[in-house]
């Protein structure tokens, strides 16, 4: 009997920090989630803007505008080919727009890198001079 | 065996359980998300591809500068430069194979439609802006 006081105290204890452990990783899951698609929408509308104004102003302005709820200044944009690249008049040109977003770990204090999370999408140019 | 000895373990059984339910969770989140993002992914690339079936369809029709009839419809050059450059654009996005692509003549437009995935998506062109 009295070995066993305390026995649920222990055997909680024992599994406490695996269910933590899960618990994060639910909620680390469902913020990948939500970047993924807020990376998928920005690069949609950053290509679609570039393909019609040919402006890679207005496209990284379009990812910026469209990344939220991201912290649009930590999105890394590239334009595949860059403005200057893309010839005077590059209509059906295939433009690229890739996105990537370092998301901070949980437990980043203990050295785990940030998860990296991208997006990517293409359009043909219908700007023309 | 007596009926407190019997109450050992009973928290870890239930730990257990939980832990099995959480990953459960984490497995089923992580399913669902892949679908949704393949979801989106053909939605966009649908709509990639029909704006260049679009722009394709422009295209033709400023070369022909002509009449717009249904021969121009269905005529088997253009129905091949609008599949082939939704394909790409289609492709390029992660897309699906485009299925079902019909060009249709209205009173001052023309109407492509076509589906990639299970998303049916629809551009019309003015035929008043593009002759020249």
């Amino acid at each position: 009997m009295k070995g066993d006081r305390a026995q649920a105290l222990v055997e909680f204890a024992l599994v406490l920090p695996v269910l933590l452990v899960l618990a994060l990783a639910i909620a680390e899951l469902s913020e990948l989630g939500v970047a993924r698609l807020a990376l998928e929408h920005a690069a949609a509308e950053g290509a679609r803007a570039g393909a019609l104004t040919n402006d890679d102003r207005l496209v990284r302005a379009s990812v910026s505008a469209a990344a939220r709820p991201l912290d649009a200044r930590k999105v890394d944009i590239v334009i595949d080919p860059p403005e200057g690249q893309r010839g005077s008049d590059p209509r059906g040109t295939l433009l690229l727009v890739r996105l990537r977003y370092a998301i901070a770990a949980p437990l980043s204090f203990i050295g785990l890198p940030a998860l990296v999370v991208s997006g990517e999408a293409a359009r043909l140019m219908e700007w023309t001079p | 065996m007596d009926a407190v000895s019997g109450e050992r373990g009973q928290a870890l059984v239930l730990a257990v359980l939980a832990l099995g339910l959480a990953a459960a969770t984490i497995v089923g989140l992580q399913a669902a998300q892949d679908r949704i993002l393949e979801d989106v992914h053909d939605r966009r690339a649908g709509e990639a591809a029909v704006e260049a079936a679009g722009a394709a369809l422009a295209d033709a029709l400023v070369e022909r500068a002509g009449s717009v009839g249904d021969a121009f419809a269905a005529d088997p050059l253009v129905v091949e430069r609008s599949r082939a450059a939704a394909d790409r654009l289609s492709a390029a996005n992660g897309g699906g194979p485009v299925r079902d692509l019909t060009i249709t003549v209205g009173t001052r437009t023309l109407e492509v439609r076509l589906t990639v995935g299970a998303h049916r998506q629809r551009a019309a062109v003015g035929t008043t802006c593009c002759r020249r």
